[in-house]
């Protein structure tokens, strides 16, 4: 018996934890057809039987306004799970029941799993769970899924209610004599080619009285008679009659009084307790008027303090173990009689290409381990709220700020995370800024150039970069700004989760999940890239032939005279860039791959083709600011479901980039 | 009276909320609908505010907060004790 399982909650109300808890790092990780949302599934097995877990994404409901709110329930329609665990947050009980009752409308078992029970006892609260089941008809299994408490029963549970699943009787709420008999009308309308049952049909009326788009346009495609649905795929009837509320809006007061109902039962306050909680405290100092900027700035500091100093420690000990294994396999070549040219392909193409980008892991690691830091204590959120001023100054909103932050690890996610935000144009203004903030792959380019032109003041020359980006986004977002209007209703709302401890598990996990993409990366993008540059370098149409005179080094010269200008005007910083549009590690790649590591110092090699220090930050400057990788088109293109922004981007920023770069290289030489 | 208007650590009951609809569920999602009681815990100078509703913690930035009208809630009324100021 293979039992399916799809994990439901709200976000931060530790659902990951659990699926974790479950699947440790041995889970899938893909995409959702057509969309870029993550889709993660775990296999475990319990008492003989198969559970698929579906990790699905943190929604606060199941109306159609958010992608992620769609693929929910467009999974628990169209893939029949066998059982539903709804992770609730106890600590906010009463708002996480919100979507507790959405799910259980849908008339699949619904299995509760009390999280957090510990934080809300904090507050001298304790949670009745009898009463709780007894309210909402499902079974509530507490869980702490940090120290494993609760996850074998609640397997158990999810056995129990998948086997009898076809008996499951989900609780109706009433919805008052007006909507009640609304519904009713809309039932009697509905006839679909393939029936559905009772519940089904009464969540499939809610939804037609809450004039839900997405099921209006399926009812119409699916119905044999025609429903009294306009032109413009609404319900005729938006407004309740006689009163200013639409049905939407009453229909979800009605699930919130629901619970009001019953929540004094549940929740019971022990006496002398006090009520001012840590999270209170951590707030009042972090979110305080005058030292919340202050602190978000010693965080954000520490943040890169850390990815240096750790990171670096440890990239100096990768950096000598691969050119040590570079050095023995060389040797071991020679004494095999290997034939000169494959000798060249893996040390100088291989080898150095791949080893040039490896040496960086350590940071990439160390910033990754920070960053998560950041988002799963809750941090972030606030950082949302101290920078919502600021941010209305270019005219977005604090959340905008997330992304933002989150551009510095890698942009992909980062212009993913944009969907929080609610209005289009804070939205498109936010993608198309993100990219300049520094990430990752910039990294491995300002530690090169400024190691070698910049000895000594490494850290600060990247700071100058980090800075520059940030500053780019600000005037490109005013520029945005000004040319798309102002938006209405772009005010912030924003949940401030309780603080949690960080679990080692989830950050590992999520760290570990970085470093093998990045792994990854080097073995497949990475490692083609060095060895097609490495052909392009050694050969022309007319065979082996000096590097000088190879196709690479001629396509890098076609396009060179462009460069001249920004002080770099060389085919091999032309053909670098070039080959860094596919990742922007890959600059630093390709040229390792151009100097090879062992022969020439790369330092020495970037002198002798007469880089200067205003040169090299010039094509540093450059660097950080031109057309985003493709994995970032990919991502604006998928998520802003336009070509024409996506070609928007690789030409602004290429425009920015030079006009910059020219700017600092005028002015330094 | 506006939303905007209230002063720390007081209690309001929701009236009326005018926004557009995709911002209304989005307020409704936040637990925030008609009826409701909203404790402001704290202010970021004038532009946004930090309420407690129905147990969780939720910040709303000025715009939002001058569209949601509010009544006071007394400490009398209070003492009643709403559902929403349990914990």
């Amino acid at each position: 018996m293979h039992i399916k399982v799809a994990l439901v909650g709200n976000p931060n109300c530790g659902k990951t934890t659990l699926f974790n808890a479950y699947t440790g790092a041995k889970h899938k990780v893909g995409n959702w057809p057509g969309v870029t949302v993550e889709k993660k599934e775990g296999l475990i097995k319990h008492d003989g039987k198969n559970i698929t877990l579906v990790d699905l994404p943190g929604i606060y409901s199941i109306s159609p306004y958010s992608l992620e709110e769609i693929l929910t329930r467009e999974y628990i329609l169209n893939f029949n799970p066998d059982a539903i665990i709804n992770i609730v947050d106890a600590s906010n009980l009463e708002r996480n029941l919100y979507l507790t009752l959405q799910l259980i409308e849908l008339g699949r078992p619904v299995i509760i799993a009390l999280n957090m029970i510990d934080v809300l006892e904090e507050r001298g609260v304790s949670v009745d769970i009898e009463a709780l089941s007894k309210a909402l008809n499902v079974p509530v299994i507490p869980v702490v899924a940090v120290s494993r408490k609760g996850l074998t029963k609640l397997l158990h549970q999810v056995i129990r209610s998948s086997k009898h699943k076809e008996d499951y009787k989900p609780i109706r709420i009433d919805y008052g004599e007006t909507i009640e008999n609304k519904i009713q009308e809309v039932a009697s309308k509905i006839h679909l080619r393939t029936p559905v049952n009772a519940f089904l049909l009464r969540w499939l009326s809610i939804k037609v009285l809450e004039n839900d788009h997405e099921i209006l346009s399926k009812l119409r495609d699916e119905s044999i008679e025609e429903l009294p649905i306009d032109h413009q795929r609404h319900f005729i009837e938006n407004h309740i009659p006689g009163q200013e509320e639409t049905y939407e809006e009453e229909i979800g007061k009605r699930k919130y009084e629901y619970i009001e109902s019953f929540i004094e039962d549940v929740l019971m306050a022990k006496e002398n307790k006090p009520r001012e909680i840590l999270s209170d405290k951590i707030d009042a100092l972090v979110t305080h008027p005058i030292l919340g900027i202050p602190i978000f700035l010693v965080m954000m500091l520490l943040v890169f303090t850390f990815t240096f100093t750790v990171g670096n420690y440890f990239a100096d000990l990768f950096e000598s173990g691969i050119g040590w294994f570079g050095g023995w396999l060389t040797r071991l070549m020679i004494e095999w009689n290997v034939a000169d040219w494959l000798i060249s392909l893996i040390v100088d193409g291989v080898i150095s290409g791949v080893g040039g980008i490896l040496i960086f892991l350590p940071n990439i690691a160390a910033l990754f381990i920070a960053m998560s830091l950041l988002e799963d204590t809750g941090y972030m959120a606030r950082v949302a709220l101290i920078m919502d001023k600021n941010m209305s100054r270019i005219g977005l909103n604090g959340k905008a700020v997330i992304p933002l932050i989150l551009g510095f690890g890698c942009t992909v996610p980062a212009i993913m995370t944009t969907r929080s935000l609610n209005n289009e144009k804070d939205r498109l203004i936010t993608i198309l800024i993100t990219p300049f903030m520094s990430c990752s792959a910039r990294f491995p380019i300002y530690v090169l150039f400024s190691r070698a032109f910049f000895p000594g003041r490494e850290i600060l020359i990247a700071f100058s970069l980090y800075f520059l980006g940030i500053v780019v986004s600000i005037i490109m977002a005013l520029v945005f700004r000004k040319f798309m209007g102002k938006s209405e209703n772009s005010g912030l709302i924003l949940e401030l989760p309780s603080y949690k401890r960080p679990s080692l598990k989830t950050t590992g996990i999520f760290v570990w999940e970085k470093v093998r993409e990045y792994l990854e990366r080097a073995g497949t993008i990475i490692f083609v890239a060095s060895v097609v540059l490495w052909f392009v370098l050694e050969f022309n149409f007319s065979g082996k032939v000096a590097m000088t005179e190879s196709l690479g080094a001629d396509l890098g010269r076609l396009i060179a005279p462009i460069f001249t200008p920004l002080g770099f005007g060389d085919w091999q910083a032309a053909l670098a860039l070039i080959a860094g549009v596919l990742g922007k590690e890959i600059v630093v790649s390709s040229m390792s791959v151009i100097y090879g590591v062992g022969e020439v110092g790369l330092y020495s090699a970037l002198n002798t083709i007469g880089f200067t220090a205003a040169s090299a930050y010039a094509f540093m400057v450059f660097s950080l600011l031109y057309t985003p990788c493709v994995a970032t088109l990919g991502v604006i293109k998928s998520e802003t479901r336009s070509w024409k922004w996506m070609w928007f981007s690789f030409g602004y920023q290429l425009l920015v980039a030079y006009a910059v770069s020219l700017f600092f290289f005028q002015i330094l030489k | 009276m506006k939303l905007y208007n209230g002063q720390k650590n007081h209690t309001y009951e929701v009236n009326y909320i005018q926004v557009d609809a995709k911002t209304k569920k989005h307020l409704q999602n936040m637990g925030i609908t008609q009826g409701v009681k909203i404790k402001i815990m704290a202010k970021l100078g004038n532009h946004a505010y930090v309420m407690r509703i129905r147990g969780s913690r939720v910040a709303l930035g000025e715009a939002i907060l001058r569209q949601i009208d509010v009544n006071e809630v007394t400490k009398e009324d209070l003492g009643k004790r709403g559902p929403n100021n349990a914990y």
